[in-house]
């Protein structure tokens, strides 16, 4: 799937972090590994903040959340505006044997998920 | 001198740079792929590619091209000179070197370079035949190919050789999620006994009990060496880099003469060991040399090209890669010495621990704690006071490789050659406690 998007939602950034008590807000990629059957994953940044009470408020270093692909997108309950909404990508997909690199793109705005296991 | 050599010494005699490097490589690579008991796809490619680096003062430019005209060398020399005078001056920038001559390629066998799609077909029709007889599917790919290498510079260095392999990796699938896989590599074609490796992948992937699913937490662990390969390429990304050791983002800066791992690790970058058998020179020329990356335990050192063992105010090992790479040197040929026990003995060894036959998707999760995720995969199984007992549901695992390496309880005698992108890995089968499995795939 070389150009995969999710439609926007209706939220600001402020509705989505101001509806969370207790929560990370995720930014940036560092790290990402899924198993073959594409279900149960992982995956890093390099940055986080924490959310609380509604706030952003300290800065986490290398936040990971991890989850099962069908349980993530069902505990989805917001999503940014199209005004967020952005193409983001990677030059090197990576897939076969022996290895293959595919040029992807993935347009979104920031969602928000309830009850993700996070750690670090 | 060849045709090849000739051609690249007369057109850098034309160069109007301060000192000229010419590196041509060529590739013939033959595939087939197989999936569900049929091959699916043959294919053969044939491609040369000619880098040119032009260095100017302080200046560097880098060029390349897959025409191998004289006149479209000759453009790309011209090129790469005027990048070089448009770019920055880089102060670290020492120049070429002359190289002496490399010693002959061992790497290189005929029966490879020459196996034709029809061998690789009886292969394929060998390891389905297997496949149908144990009522599995067979899935994978065969590859023989040989790789030509041509350096020379304006300082001197000439070398030219050449390096064939063969490989074949293969899974074996059957109802409620069994699988097994195997693979294997040689320099020479003839050495891959094809039918013993789908027998192997069959006896991973064979109809026992359901599997059962373990809980989260720390356990044993028998990693096969397609597991330990693993380990070994991403430690061999992060710490033993040239690159990372000038800017300090490897595990291994700072600790050189210290203690990191288990005393039963010993690991060298081993171009010349007789199952690799790799390239003797580098993309630079530069004859590949032994290198102690670990020894019983203390890191010793890292690999180097020319620039950045300049910075550090050592000698190349003999590691550099393509021009124009972002990456810096990477080891390509790394050994891990065998143990004491025969593979019998360390299974034998575990009370209960979990027997990991290869690894998937796996991705560092903090670098300098080498800190990996990734899932177990196609072989999952349970060892209970020393015997395989069941089969298990493949698991998240979460792991700094320092930690586990530093967690073996045993190593095996038996090694096998694991190719790994453009790396080879000769390496043994551990036994490692506390290994932490963090979820149910």
């Amino acid at each position: 799937m070389t150009n995969t998007n999710l439609m926007p939602g209706q939220y600001t950034l402020n509705d989505l972090i101001g509806g969370i008590d207790d929560g990370v807000y995720m930014e940036t990629s560092s790290s990402w590994s899924i198993d073959d059957m594409r279900q149960n994953f992982q995956f890093g940044c390099q940055f986080g903040r924490l959310i609380e009470g509604g706030k952003l408020t300290t800065i986490v270093k290398n936040p990971i959340y991890t989850s099962d692909t069908v349980d993530f997108w069902n505990s989805c309950d917001g999503l940014g505006d199209a005004s967020l909404w952005r193409i983001w990508g990677t030059p090197n997909c990576g897939k076969g044997q022996p290895g293959q690199n595919a040029r992807t793109g993935q347009g979104a705005s920031p969602g928000r998920f309830r009850r993700i296991k996070v750690g670090r | 001198m060849s045709d090849v050599i000739d051609l690249l010494h007369k057109a850098i005699s034309k160069s109007p740079a301060e000192q000229t490097e010419l590196v041509r490589e060529a590739e013939e690579f033959f595939l087939t792929r197989f999936a569900e008991n049929v091959i699916h796809q043959n294919m053969g490619r044939s491609d040369s590619t000619i880098w040119c680096r032009a260095i100017n003062g302080r200046k560097i430019g880098i060029a390349r091209t897959n025409e191998l005209r004289y006149d479209s060398i000759i453009k790309t020399i011209l090129r790469a000179h005027e990048i070089s005078l448009l770019s920055p001056e880089d102060a670290q920038l020492t120049g070429f070197r002359k190289s002496p001559k490399a010693s002959p390629s061992r790497g290189f066998h005929e029966s490879t370079a020459l196996c034709p799609p029809a061998a690789r077909a009886e292969a394929v029709g060998k390891i389905v035949g297997i496949a149908e007889r144990n009522a599995l599917s067979a899935a994978g790919m065969y590859q023989t190919s040989t790789t030509s290498l041509a350096v020379v510079n304006s300082l001197g260095t000439v070398q030219e050789d050449r390096v064939a392999e063969a490989r074949l990796s293969l899974t074996m699938t059957g109802s409620e999620g069994r699988a097994g896989f195997a693979q294997a590599f040689s320099r020479d074609v003839t050495r891959i006994d094809v039918e013993a490796l789908a027998e192997a992948a069959c006896r991973k992937a064979e109809k026992t009990s359901e599997p059962a699913a373990l809980s989260p937490g720390k356990y044993t662990v028998i990693l096969d060496p397609e597991a330990v390969a693993d380990f070994l390429l991403f430690l061999g990304f992060l710490g033993f880099a040239g690159k990372g050791m000038v800017s300090k983002r490897s595990f291994m800066a700072d600790k050189i003469g210290s203690r990191i791992m288990s005393e039963l690790v010993s690991v060298y970058e081993d171009p010349d060991d007789d199952e690799m058998a790799y390239m003797p020179f580098d993309y630079e020329g530069v004859p590949r040399k032994k290198v102690a990356l670990v020894e019983n335990g203390i890191a010793r050192g890292a690999v180097y090209d020319n620039y950045y063992a300049s910075v550090m105010s050592l000698e190349s090992t003999g590691n550099a890669l393509q021009p124009g790479n972002s990456f810096g040197p990477y080891p390509k040929a790394m050994s891990m010495l065998p143990g004491k026990f025969p593979l019998a003995d360390l299974i034998s060894r575990a009370n209960r621990a979990i027997w990991i036959t290869h690894f998937w998707y796996l991705n560092y999760v903090n670098p300098m704690q080498t800190t990996v995720t990734g899932t177990t995969r196609d072989g999952t199984f349970l060892v209970e006071n020393g015997k395989v007992t069941r089969r298990l549901k493949d698991m998240r695992i979460q792991q700094s490789m320092l930690e586990a390496f530093n967690n073996i309880e045993a190593v095996s005698v038996e090694r096998r050659v694991v190719p790994k992108y453009g790396a080879l890995m000769r390496v043994p089968t551990l036994l490692i406690k506390d290994f932490n499995c963090t979820a149910v795939v």
